[in-house]
């Protein structure tokens, strides 16, 4: 898999993946919607009992007039998830640049690195993206775009301060990578599949509670499918969110070296960024995933803790990156450098 | 019955992979002729430069008509060419033509101090880069194509088509070999 065309296959993989848990968030939201439905049915006719709990076939023998409200409830329910998931969709992309405080890269003083970000664009066969540059003096990166013809690269002001072209060129292939491998549309995805549960979760807790006063037994159930779903869905979901990322950045590392042709410029970049012990000054959790060196700063490593940390990790070990771009190179996998310094940096 | 279903769902299922084995070439193929066209526009965009450059520099050294006439031809060589290997042949003349006006800067101070000709040198110069970054996307996307359609089930597929192998963009004096990637 050594051609930058060969991108191609993974991307499939991974539109497949973005398939996959689609399916699963869909399912899972109909399991809830039905739940939700059936407490509103329960308690506006009492008198249907346990039937109401379902709103098929059964109910229709037992309790004719609830069925249009129990329809009602289930298509408002189902078009206010989808409409929340398509808007956040839609709009993940500009949110992620406006929470980062990034401005487009205009200006002779970007001139290289639009220059940059476009000889990667072409190599790796996709549209040139936005670019845009966020003022922290943390060194980082991150791409955002459901598809390439919607992508953007965001560079830190601290980024082009530290890096020479050819480390700027690694970091902007990898970017392009996870352009090129579809990556932030499954991450995207995966991020909105978690938020969807936790918040289906807190909607069934709550409407069991409320509802639990009529001692309904749809409440009940609502309750336990809410703290169940609360329990195992979410820490679930954000295990997996965390792997699939992990899995990606070394991906978008391959990437970068299949576009630039040499595994030097991203691996002198990413021992700059271990070097760097500044973090971003305005890091969320929830776009944590998009950027090359994870923004958050983190505990000790040590033990069930440590442990524990790793696995939520969105990025794999910056180390660990490290020592496969090394081997590579033929250079010791332990060691570190040489590095391009600083002075031969075309920006200021 | 039973064994008239199975037919009719086996035989359905191979349509469908050779539908889609096919539409898998036919991407491919359009992805090299979209590479192309990607060299082409870079290719062209450089020959729009050159003019320019030639102006530029003769205001300053008007007397080295031989560099002007050979970055003329070389340019015009790359415009005519209309194939892979032509465009590739091309590519070695302007290289060394546009290398020896650029080298005029240094017996020419003044020139080298022109904003318009250092404006006009960092365009052709990344244009050129864009240009090795375009073949290097066709190359690939190439033997990518080559790779489908010479193995099975490829290779019985375009033969319903028209799907004929395609040059490469070989010039010999940059190509950088791929460094092997394994995770």
């Amino acid at each position: 898999m050594a051609d930058a065309a060969s991108f191609i296959d993974h991307k499939r993989k991974n539109k497949r993946a973005s398939f996959v848990i689609l399916a699963g968030v869909f399912a899972l939201l109909f399991i809830v919607a039905n739940l939700i439905v059936g407490v509103f049915g329960g308690y506006s006719k009492q008198e249907c009992g346990v039937a109401t709990r379902d709103i098929y076939g059964r109910i229709s023998q037992d309790c004719q007039s609830s069925l249009s409200f129990n329809g009602a409830v289930l298509i408002l329910t189902v078009l206010f998830v989808l409409g929340y998931l398509l808007l956040a969709w839609l709009f993940s992309a500009s949110a992620a640049l406006s929470m980062a405080k990034a401005r487009p890269a205009d200006g002779a003083e970007f001139s290289e690195l639009r220059n940059i970000v476009e000889q990667m664009a072409i190599a790796a066969g996709i549209p040139v993206p936005a670019v845009f540059v966020v003022d922290d003096p943390a060194p980082n990166a991150f791409a955002t775009g459901r598809n390439p013809k919607h992508a953007a690269i965001t560079v830190t002001t601290g980024l082009l301060a530290v890096m020479s072209p050819r480390e700027l060129r690694g970091v902007i292939a990898h970017e392009t990578g996870h352009i090129v491998n579809r990556d932030i549309a499954v991450t995207t995805l995966a991020v909105l599949a978690v938020g969807a549960i936790a918040v289906l979760a807190q909607i069934g807790i709550r409407i069991g509670f409320f509802s639990g006063g009529r001692r309904n037994e749809a409440a009940g159930a609502m309750i336990l499918v809410g703290i169940v779903l609360y329990l195992i869905a979410v820490p679930a979901g954000m295990l997996m969110r965390a792997a699939l990322s992990r899995k990606r950045e070394g991906m978008a590392d391959a990437t970068a070296v299949e576009l630039t042709r040499e595994p030097g410029g991203i691996r002198s970049a990413l021992e700059k960024l271990e070097a760097d012990t500044t973090v971003i000054s305005r890091p969320s959790a929830a776009s944590a995933h998009l950027w090359i060196e994870s923004p958050l700063e983190r505990g000790g490593s040590e033990g069930i803790q440590g442990a524990f940390g790793r696995l939520m990790d969105t990025h794999p070990p910056l180390a660990e990156r490290i020592a496969i771009l090394r081997a590579i190179e033929g250079l010791d996998p332990e060691g570190r450098g040489p590095n391009d310094s600083p002075s031969s940096s075309a920006f200021s | 019955m039973v064994a008239v279903i199975i037919i009719v769902v086996v035989v359905a299922l191979l349509g469908l992979l050779l539908v889609g084995a096919y539409n898998g070439i036919v991407r491919m193929r359009n992805q090299v002729d979209n590479g192309w066209s990607q060299i082409d526009v870079q290719i062209k965009r450089r020959a729009d430069l050159i003019p320019n450059l030639v102006e530029t520099v003769k205001g300053y050294a008007a007397h080295e008509s031989g560099t002007f006439e050979a970055v003329v031809a070389a340019r015009n060589a790359t415009v005519a060419a209309n194939s892979p290997a032509q465009a590739a042949a091309a590519e070695g003349p302007i290289a060394s033509a546009l290398g020896k006006i650029f080298a005029l800067a240094e017996a020419y101070p003044d020139l080298k101090a022109d904003a318009n000709f250092r404006q006009l040198q960092s365009e052709i110069t990344a244009t050129e880069d864009r240009i090795a970054y375009a073949r290097q996307f066709y190359n690939d996307s190439v033997t990518r194509y080559h790779n489908k359609i010479d193995t099975f089930p490829g290779v019985v597929i375009v033969k319903i088509g028209n799907f004929p192998h395609r040059e490469l963009f070989e010039a010999d004096d940059t190509d950088r070999p791929v460094p092997k990637v394994e995770f």
